[in-house]
C-alpha cells in the first residue's frame, strides 16, 4: 500500500508527466482560442450573456481573451515561461468556472462559449471539467522542468539574476 | 624573473612548502621533476592513472570535464596553484582534463615521493590539509550557487507575464485589424437622435393604452426568464431575420418602446438604431430597462 502511494506520488511529481500535460493543455487551449479568434463578434455575444465584462470593455475582451489563450497555449507547447502561462490558464479557468456557476445559480441557461461560439450550454459538468483542467495545469506549474526553452538562455534581455 | 628562479624558490612560492626551512626545500627540490610544457598541450586526461602531483611555477592551465557532448571548463589555475592532488590520495583515475593555456613550467612530484614528503614533514601535511579544506569549501559554494540558480530559473518573473500580455495584445489587435469579421475595440455610442428615452411611468401609461409595441431586445433566454407583459422578443443578434418575420407586418408609424440593457450589452440601443435605419421613426428606449420597470411594480411575465 505504501509503495503504491509512493508510486503515485512519483508519477504526480514527474517532470515527464508535466511535458505530456503541457502538450495536452496547450493543444486544448490552442483549439479553444482558434474557435473564437476568427469570429470576435459572436464571442462578444456569448461573453455579453455572462454579464461579467462591462459594456465598454466587451469588444476589447472578446478580441484579447482568445489571443491570451493562444499565446499561453503556444508558450506551454514550446516550453517558454511555462509557469507564467500555466498561472494565466489557471486564472482563466477559475474565472470561467465562477462565471458559469453564477449563471447556473441565477438559472440563466446561457451558451458556454468554451469551444464553439454557439450551441454549447453551461452545465455543472462543464464546471467540473474546468476544475479538472485546473488540477492538471497546477501539476505543470509545480513540476515542469524539462524540454523547456529557458528565457534566460534564449532571450538574453530577460536574464534573471542568479 | 620567474623564468630564471631556482628550483628551491619555485617550491618556496608554493603555499604547501612555504613554511619549510631552506635545506629541506633543497632536498625536496632535488627529488622533484621539472617540465616546461608548450601551450595547448594536454598534461593528463580523464581516466589516466593519478600518479603525480603538479605545481605551477609559471604559466596557466585549464581544468575541464566532458559532459553532454561538450567540454565544460572547471577551473583555470596559475602560478602557485597545484593540481592532481585528489587522485594521489584516493588512488583513483584522473577525473578532469588538464591543458596548458600558455607555456607552463611545472614542478612534478611522483606519488611515492609526495607520500613520503607528507609523512616526513608535518608542516607540509598540515598546509596540504588546509589547502584541501579550502578546495572543498569552494566546491560547496559552487554546489550552493548552482542549486540556487536552478531554483531561480523555475521561479516566475513578472517579465514573463508582461511578455505574454503584450504579445497577446499585439497579436489580438493586429489580427482583429486584418480580420474581415473584426470588431471596433471601443464600442461606438449611438448618435444622440437615434431614439428618445422614456421613463418607466411614461412607458406604463402607453402600456395601459395598448397602442404601443414593447420590444425586448435581449437574447431569447433572458426574455423567456422574464419580460414586460405583451412585449415581443427581437434579439439584437438576429434582428435582420426577425425583422423580416415579425416587424414586416408593422406600420412604420407604430410607436415602439425598446428595452433590454445588461451590464455587458446595450441591446436596446443596438435595436433602436437598427429600427431607426429601417424607417421606424417613433422608436423610444425605456430608461434603465426592465429592472426599473419591475422596481415600479409594473406588469411582467411570467
Amino acid at each position: 500500500m505504501k509503495s503504491l502511494l509512493l508510486f503515485f506520488k512519483r508519477i504526480i511529481m514527474s517532470e515527464y508527466l508535466s511535458v505530456v500535460l503541457r502538450f495536452y493543455m496547450g493543444t486544448l487551449f490552442l483549439y479553444a482560442s482558434m474557435t473564437k479568434f476568427p469570429f470576435p463578434a459572436e464571442f462578444a455575444e456569448t461573453l455579453a450573456a455572462y454579464q461579467i465584462v462591462p459594456y465598454w470593455a466587451l469588444n476589447f475582451v472578446a478580441v484579447y481573451l482568445p489571443a491570451v489563450e493562444m499565446t499561453c497555449a503556444l508558450f506551454l507547447i514550446i516550453g517558454l515561461s511555462t509557469r507564467a502561462a500555466s498561472t494565466i490558464i489557471i486564472l482563466l479557468l477559475i474565472s470561467f468556472s465562477i462565471g458559469q456557476t453564477v449563471n447556473l445559480i441565477r438559472g440563466i441557461p446561457i451558451d458556454c462559449g468554451c469551444f464553439r461560439n454557439a450551441g454549447d450550454q453551461i452545465t455543472w459538468w462543464n464546471i467540473l471539467k474546468a476544475l479538472g483542467w485546473v488540477l492538471l495545469t497546477l501539476q505543470i506549474f509545480f513540476f515542469d522542468g524539462i524540454f523547456r526553452l529557458k528565457p534566460d538562455r534564449y532571450i538574453p534581455r530577460l536574464a534573471r539574476k542568479c | 624573473m620567474v623564468m630564471t628562479d631556482s628550483k628551491e624558490s619555485c617550491l618556496a612560492k608554493n603555499p604547501l612548502f612555504r613554511e619549510l626551512p631552506k635545506e629541506k626545500l633543497t632536498e625536496i627540490a632535488g627529488e622533484a621533476q621539472y617540465e616546461v610544457v608548450p601551450p595547448s598541450t594536454i598534461i593528463f586526461q580523464e581516466g589516466d592513472p593519478g600518479d603525480s602531483f603538479y605545481m605551477i611555477n609559471f604559466g596557466r592551465v585549464r581544468l575541464s570535464k566532458k559532459g553532454r557532448g561538450r567540454e565544460i571548463s572547471v577551473a583555470e589555475l596559475g602560478p602557485g596553484d597545484f593540481f592532481g592532488q585528489l587522485e594521489i590520495l584516493t588512488d583513483e583515475l584522473r577525473w578532469v582534463n588538464v591543458k596548458t593555456l600558455e607555456e607552463t613550467r611545472l614542478t612534478i612530484l611522483p606519488k611515492k615521493q609526495f607520500d613520503g614528503i607528507l609523512k616526513e614533514y608535518p608542516d607540509v601535511s598540515f598546509a596540504f590539509a588546509k589547502q584541501m579544506s579550502k578546495y572543498f569549501a569552494r566546491n560547496i559554494q559552487v554546489i550552493k550557487t548552482k542549486s540556487e540558480h536552478r531554483f531561480q530559473v523555475s521561479k516566475t518573473s513578472w517579465i514573463d507575464f508582461l511578455v505574454i500580455f503584450i504579445l497577446s495584445l499585439l497579436c489580438g489587435i493586429v489580427f482583429n485589424h486584418s480580420n474581415p469579421n473584426g470588431l471596433t475595440l471601443i464600442p461606438r455610442l449611438p448618435a444622440e437622435d437615434t431614439a428618445a428615452y422614456v421613463t418607466p411611468s411614461q412607458a406604463e401609461a402607453r402600456h395601459a393604452e395598448a397602442d404601443t409595441l414593447f420590444l425586448d431586445a435581449r437574447p431569447s433566454i433572458l426574455y423567456e426568464q422574464m419580460h414586460i407583459e405583451g412585449a415581443v422578443n427581437i434579439p439584437s443578434a438576429i434582428f435582420d431575420i426577425m425583422h423580416m418575420v415579425e416587424l414586416g407586418k408593422i406600420a412604420k408609424e407604430q410607436t415602439i418602446i425598446v428595452y433590454g440593457r445588461t451590464f455587458s450589452s446595450h441591446y436596446d440601443e443596438q435595436v433602436a438604431r437598427k429600427l431607426s435605419l429601417r424607417g421606424y421613426e417613433n422608436t423610444m428606449i425605456l430608461k434603465d430597462g426592465l429592472s426599473a420597470w419591475r422596481k415600479e411594480g409594473y406588469p411582467v411575465k411570467p
